[in-house]
């Protein structure tokens, strides 16, 4: 069932033909970015209950750090069939952290997994990144009450007016 | 027996109304209904819900500040639904206010608009993506009957306290309003060269997940609404991104509005993170600014708005930090930076944070008034690039400093290995006789700056046998270093000359080169390879390029080495 995908932990030296800062024409200036991002890819693109899930974990850093970590949150239920839920140790400007973990959808067919990745460069910078993948329908979703404000206008200007309850 | 009639009314009022109708103008009025109340005022203080952020990011503390300096009403609600608007006027520096009200015809509602009034610098107005104004309305205000029952005789004053709490829709708003507010408060306290512009808008909704950025001018695709501050406030489901409690971020796109408006910003714009070390030397200089700007404003704060500060206690004021979620994504103490640590990457003109060390540093020691001669009148003034060099030289101008500041200044900017001093084999700048020779194969640290002002050039000696075959070159680029190489003869002839080096283009960063990491300035070394026709002394020149790039410096650091096959 999983002998494509042994969970395996690699550093890959990216060597990214950058600059990673660059403008586009009409670009404003950004806000600062974190030099750390995270991503989760999955083998599939949807589970049946029981099913197993394999997922790759990549961070990719453009900082130094002795003290790179990276941890997994899962979701009621989920079970790790294989692999690591969490990764520590150095990583380089430039390189990638990859790590593999399999996981067991549970019988409502939902599962979330969350990655959270932290480092402390050489000059004192902490920096995180995060990641999410799911799988089914979340049974607990609360869906975020958005407020409907009152419209009005003052000196000719709209507002929006938001009561409090 | 006006006050039994006024009672009366205000009953009638209670029983009949009904919810609170749309009602899409001010102008709504009472109609027919005449206002039989008595006049009074209505005093109390607005707060806003604000979050405490720490280096760990938000702390989960909440607190509730005033709501400062902003425009209020106080309407009435008819039994009809229908609003009438009483009396208006704004808060005051501690969210106080005071508001004469002749008479009101139903219940009394407040309303507080995310817009500033007269009481501050400028008017900065939080808006929605679509550019409506936020306000927040109070939920029953106070029912007529109160008022009928507390007014008991004209010019009576009535309390009237008005919170925002965390879940409602616009209470970011609020923040922001507050923090750009101080950034206006701040820049008030310096020597301006003209006032501030009227207005500065803000655009910001929950679901507004593209980014944050401050806008001169209009563009379709990140500024539809024009000029202003574009603020993320995450996925529309609340998860995401969110800037609206990230003061430093806010304070920092504060930064380059000012930098806009009184100054010259050069900065090309685009992504930018803190670790890399080879920005354009005009972005690093644009960011490095909004990164010291923040820590400026709350500096400021301490000391003359403490209520203001949003940071939890041990966190340094020096300190940027971004939350994403409940956690911080970035967090890092400007003013405190490990010095010289091997790996380090906050050094070098090229970098935004050793930028914005210099800029504090040199803040603690001249003060904010002397960095602040730099922004708005040497920049403007200069015809060179909007860089850390031309802040050394505009701080050398307009803080004067004697010997002694001097070489503290020299000290601030070297710690971040920036190095607008002159190099251990100065003189070296024209061809003698009596020129030092290189030592082949080894290389020579330089720094293309002369004290005097003047376009620095370093020359070498070596003595080449014919038929061998020499390479001149010029590596490790630094602080924007872009090199030029000329060859002479002993007569003082050029041989050959080399701008850059086209070898390097197209390797990757990152890849080791000569002991250096390819960046985006590698590739403006120079190299020359040579065989000489006759034995005899050379000497070889560097000098900045005579064309320079954009993005790099007058100045700059490089390696120097000869080698000989
Ligand atoms: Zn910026």
């Amino acid at each position: 069932m999983m002998k494509h995908l042994i969970p395996t932990l690699f550093i890959a030296a990216a060597f990214f033909l950058h600059s990673a800062s660059h403008a586009n024409a009409g670009e404003p200036a950004f806000k600062p970015k974190s030099p750390l991002s995270l991503t989760i890819s999955a083998d599939k693109s949807s589970y049946s209950p029981g099913e197993n899930a394999e997922l790759a974990i990549m961070a990719l850093s453009l900082a130094d750090s002795d003290a790179l970590a990276i941890d997994l949150e899962l979701s009621d239920g989920v079970k790790i069939v294989s692999g690591e839920r969490q990764w520590r140790g150095q990583v380089a400007k430039g390189q990638f952290v990859s790590f593999g973990v399999v996981v067991g959808i549970p019988e409502n067919g939902f599962a979330r997994v969350h990655a959270n990745a932290k480092l402390t460069d050489k000059g004192g910078g902490v920096f995180s990144g995060s990641a999410s993948w799911s799988t089914g329908r979340n049974p607990v979703e609360k869906s975020l009450q958005k407020q409907t404000p009152r419209r009005i206008k003052r000196n000719g200007k709209n507002v929006v007016d938001y009561q409090v309850k | 027996m006006k006050r039994l009639s006024a009672l009366a009314f205000v009953l009638v009022a209670l029983l009949t109304a009904g919810g609170c109708g749309t009602n899409d103008s001010a102008t709504g009025t009472a109609g027919h209904i005449v206002s039989p109340s008595e006049p009074f005022s209505l005093s109390g203080r607005i707060r806003y819900a604000d979050k405490e952020y720490g280096m760990g990011g938000f702390t989960g503390s909440t607190s509730l500040k005033a709501v400062r300096f902003a425009r209020i009403e106080a309407y009435s609600v008819n039994a009809f639904g229908m609003e009438q608007v009483v009396a208006s006027g704004e808060t005051g520096a501690d969210g106080s206010y005071l508001l004469a009200i002749a008479g009101i015809t139903g219940n009394l509602r407040m309303r507080v608009f995310a817009s500033t009034g007269a009481g501050t610098p400028m008017t900065i107005n939080v808006n929605d993506t679509d550019g409506n104004l936020y306000a927040v309305s109070s939920s029953t205000g106070i029912s007529s009957e109160s008022v009928a029952t507390l007014v008991r005789s004209a010019g009576d004053t009535l309390p009237f306290d008005f919170d925002i709490p965390l879940d409602n829709g616009a209470d970011p708003a609020f923040n922001l309003l507050d923090i750009y507010t101080a950034a206006s408060e701040f820049i008030e306290s310096l020597a301006l060269s003209k006032p501030l512009p009227s207005e500065l808008r803000i655009f910001w909704g929950f679901g507004s997940a593209k980014g944050t950025w401050y806008c001169s001018d209009s563009d379709p695709v990140y500024c539809p609404m024009g000029s202003g501050a574009y603020i993320l406030g995450g996925n529309a489901d609340g998860s995401g991104d969110t800037d609206h409690f990230d003061d430093d971020v806010n304070l920092h796109e504060f930064g380059h509005f000012i930098a806009k408006t009184y100054s010259v910003d050069e900065s090309p714009g685009g992504d930018h993170s803190f670790t890399e070390t080879d920005l354009d030397l005009r972005m690093a200089f644009s960011e490095g600014w909004g990164d010291f700007f923040q820590t400026a404003v709350k500096t400021w704060l301490k000391l003359n708005r403490p209520d203001v500060l949003s940071i939890s206690d041990g966190t340094a004021l020096t300190a940027y930090i971004d939350t994403y979620e409940h956690l911080a994504q970035i967090a890092i103490d400007i003013g405190s930076l490990p010095s010289s640590a091997a790996g380090d990457p906050y050094v070098y003109s090229s970098n935004e944070i050793a930028v914005a060390n210099i800029l504090l540093n040199v803040m603690n020691s001249f003060g904010m008034d002397a960095i602040w001669g730099v922004i708005q009148n040497y920049f403007p003034a200069t015809a060179n690039r909007k860089n850390l060099e031309a802040f050394w030289d505009g701080i050398l101008q307009t803080a004067a400093p004697d010997q002694a500041g001097r070489t503290q200044l020299e000290t601030i900017f070297s710690n971040r290995r920036v190095y607008y001093i002159e190099d251990s084999y100065e003189a070296d700048n024209a061809i003698s006789t009596d020129m030092r020779a290189i030592e082949f194969s080894k290389g020579e640290g330089h720094y293309l700056y002369r004290a005097d002002g003047l376009a620095d050039k370093d020359v070498v000696a070596f003595t080449a046998a014919a038929g061998k075959n020499y390479t001149i070159q010029t590596y490790c680029l630094k602080n924007g270093a872009d090199s030029y190489l000329a060859l002479y003869d002993s007569s003082g002839t050029v041989i050959a000359e080399n701008d850059d080096d086209a070898s390097l283009i197209g390797i990757p960063s990152g890849v080791s080169y000569l002991g250096c990491s390819v960046d985006r300035f590698t590739a403006y070394a120079s190299r020359i390879t040579f065989s000489p026709a006759a034995s005899g002394v050379y000497y070889a020149e560097v000098k900045t390029s005579p064309a320079p790039l954009a993005f790099a410096g007058r100045y700059g650091t490089y390696s120097l080495r000869v080698v000989e096959q």
